[in-house]
């Protein structure tokens, strides 16, 4: 009978001591237990949870239709987000969070503070690169604040809000905002200095052509502003400024033949 | 010593039927004692089974923006029940939700809701859809919808995990406490797509167990069974494909021919892409416009996030072993206790208490002749181990933001389904405690009864407005 145990356990594979058999269960569940106990005693991290609360509270008034009690909604997940934001200042995404809360108050300042630290600070969550999160909240914070100057009638200190932001980012959009604005109104150099600027981070954009071109246009260059309004609309057959400017440089061109017919 | 005749009584009841007993009771309990749409996410997976129980299998799009078309009143219920914070003492009004129970549906009066969890399997939300299909013709209320959504999810689970421990052939009591662990149950009794994954990989297990002791050589009907599982649980969510390689415990002499595993190895990894070739085919054809995942400020995820993990791999490992280390416990409580959308932890003494439990049971629970060997023990360990990682590097990768050193979105009871894998590593037939034998049935019950009676007073407590 011993025998036949002893045979039936070989051909199953058990041919092993009980204690040697014992001892990779034992092993096992020593490293469970102390993994698991491990795990439990090892220090914690509350940003997380903290963040999931007050991330969770943000998109939740974002939902609520009543517009004062939206408000008042984001004013508490302000608070709270400012309170978190000190007291985990590593973590350049909750600036990023405050920036897009200040942004849904309508403070544009803030905001753009806000969203400027979390692009210096970088990591956790920023990418600095150009489309990034944090950028994209400072050109919307940069507009609407220039918005208020243009309402205003205040164009000098609406052009200086787009220059703060050019001094500290480096957004095609801004050179050609800047650039636009010295075409229409400025002088040429600063237009094409600006222009140029965007061009280098952007040479896909019709619209700096069609500003480029304006800008000779304006100082009396009618060839190179042709050259400049046909590349505009070669590069985009919608351009249709740069087709208005050429119709008009055209009919301006016949008039003055026929003027000196 | 002498053991009274009831706590004999007790210990001779088959697990399956204290599984029955104790899931419908706490089940039943936990359905009312969560309140209303606040189990994790619960609210999203509630709008999509109710999208389906409509008989809607493609959202709605409105002006490039996706998502359904609910009732008003479905709507702005489950809206006032969110955004609770437990932690700084907020609970549910019993009074707002007695309330909430007299609106009507009334359907004609609609909203277009955007959505971000859209393109989830029906067959996940099985249990709720029929559950809701059913309530809303007993009454039409959308909390009523709820609770039978949750009661159709319930007794899916229980169905399943019956079969399961009435499959598995040994160690179906340590079956039963994993099934009827506080966070199990809690999830079995919300609307959630996770419910079916843990029930059939309960399933899936047992039933490769009951394989692997049988005597019996492995046949095409068998394979069928194994993939069918596996295929319902890869259509329910991504992430837990591993699981169904437990099969793989089943060695090659026991198959009919050599053919036969290989088709069923074969068919366990074909049946990882199917739903990608099936209903990820059919969603793409219907070109709906991209939701914005989770937090729609932030830029997460995708290839900038693999870039920025691959550029820089022992650093991304490096981050990846400090959360575990930093985040680990809360996952841990998760799998355990965690509650009133992932808020309220249950007493982390007891959390612990119990987890230490579940391991030195089934170490005392002497598997007699069925003897799984070291080979079956470190699969069993690896596909556990694996998933685990699977999950957390996922959720790296896919859901927390570009260029993050902490992983977002990972929570515990993604966890659940690996537990049995890791518990079930220790079972052997060589530590034998009679005296731990003979009332084995008497402790796993009072465990069960103990931790479900504290986690439904816990729910009450916590949750609710007295």
């Amino acid at each position: 009978m011993e025998i036949m145990s002893k045979v039936t356990d070989i051909k199953l594979g058990n041919n092993k001591s009980p204690a040697s058999r014992r001892s990779p269960v034992l092993i096992i569940f020593a490293v469970i237990v102390i993994s698991f106990l491990g795990i439990i005693i090892a220090p914690k991290s509350n940003f997380k949870n903290d963040w999931d609360i007050i991330g969770k509270q943000y998109e939740e008034s974002k939902a609520i239709s009543d517009p004062k009690l939206r408000q008042e909604a984001f004013m508490t997940s302000l608070k709270e987000m400012i309170a978190m934001r000190n007291k985990y200042p590593e973590h350049a995404r909750l600036y990023l969070n405050t920036a897009v809360i200040f942004q849904a108050l309508n403070m544009p300042d803030s905001a753009f503070k806000n969203a400027y630290t979390a692009l210096k600070k970088g990591g956790d969550g920023t990418v600095n690169q150009i489309n990034s999160f944090a950028i994209d909240i400072m050109l919307k914070s940069t507009i609407q604040k220039a918005q208020v100057f243009f309402m205003q009638k205040d164009t000098v200190d609406a052009l200086n809000t787009f220059k703060y932001a050019n001094s500290l980012i480096q957004h095609p959009f801004l050179g050609k905002t800047i650039g636009s604005f010295y075409a229409n109104f400025g002088s040429a150099d600063s237009a094409l200095k600006y222009l140029y600027q965007s061009y280098k981070l952007n040479n896909r954009d019709s619209e700096v052509f069609y500003f480029v071109g304006l800008t000779y246009y304006k100082g009396n260059k009618i060839d190179s502003a042709i050259y400049f309004l046909n590349q505009a609309i070669t590069m985009n057959p919608n351009e249709q400024q740069a087709k208005s400017l050429i119709n008009l440089i055209t009919s301006q061109g016949n008039n003055e033949n026929s003027k000196h017919n | 010593m002498k053991i009274p005749n009831i706590i004999k009584d007790i210990n001779s009841l088959s697990p399956e039927i204290v599984f029955l007993i104790c899931g419908v009771l706490f089940g039943l309990l936990m359905v009312y004692a969560n309140p209303p749409y606040h189990s994790n996410d619960e609210d999203r997976h509630f709008y999509l089974a109710y999208n389906y129980s409509e008989g809607n299998l493609a959202p709605t799009v409105q002006n490039g923006k996706v998502g359904f078309i609910l009732p008003i009143s479905l709507y702005n219920i489950t809206v006032s029940t969110q955004g609770k914070n437990y932690n700084a003492g907020q609970k549910v009004s019993r009074q707002m939700i007695d309330n909430a129970e007299k609106v009507p549906l009334n359907k004609d009066k609609n909203l277009f809701y955007e959505a971000t969890t859209i393109n989830i399997n029906p067959i996940a939300y099985i249990g709720p859809i029929i559950g809701m299909s059913v309530g809303k013709v007993i009454n039409d209320n959308p909390i009523h919808i709820l609770w039978a959504g949750r009661i159709g999810s319930l007794l899916f689970y229980l169905l399943i995990v019956y079969f399961a421990i009435k499959l598995i052939p040994f160690h179906k009591f340590p079956l039963t406490l994993i099934a009827l662990n506080p966070m199990s149950l809690y999830q079995a009794t919300s609307i959630t797509y996770d419910t079916p994954i843990f029930a059939l990989t309960l399933l899936l297990f047992a039933y490769t167990f009951k394989l692997l002791f049988d005597e019996t050589t492995i046949n095409e009907n068998n394979i069928i069974m194994i993939v069918a599982i596996a295929l319902i649980i890869n259509f329910s969510k991504d992430g837990y494909f591993l699981l169904p390689f437990i099969a793989l415990l089943l060695p090659m002499n026991r198959f009919k021919n050599k053919n036969l595993y290989y088709i069923m190895l074969a068919s366990l990894i074909i049946s990882i892409f199917i739903p990608n070739w099936t209903w990820g085919v059919y969603f793409q054809s219907l070109n709906l416009p991209n939701p914005k995942p989770l937090v729609s400020d932030f830029q997460y995820g995708g290839s900038e996030q693999i870039n920025f993990l691959l550029s820089n791999p022992f650093g991304s490992l490096y981050n990846i072993f400090m959360n575990i280390i930093t985040q680990g416990k809360e996952w841990m409580w998760g799998v355990f206790g965690r509650f009133g959308y992932s808020y309220s932890v249950l007493n982390k003494g007891l959390i612990t208490v119990y987890g230490l439990f579940l391991f030195t049971y089934i170490l005392l629970d002497n598997s007699g002749k069925y003897e799984v060997t070291d080979k079956q023990r470190y699969l069993l360990l690896s596909l556990g181990i694996l998933t685990a990682l699977m999950i957390i590097v996922g959720f790296y990768t896919v859901a927390s933001p570009v260029g993050a050193k902490l992983i977002f979105g990972v929570q515990g009871r993604y966890f659940i389904p690996t537990l049995p894998f890791f518990i079930f590593a220790l079972s052997n037939n060589i530590i034998k405690k009679e005296q731990f034998l003979e009332l084995k049935g008497v402790v796993a019950i009072s465990a069960i009864v103990i931790m479900l009676s504290y986690t439904v007073y816990f729910l009450d407590k916590q949750l609710w407005m007295n």
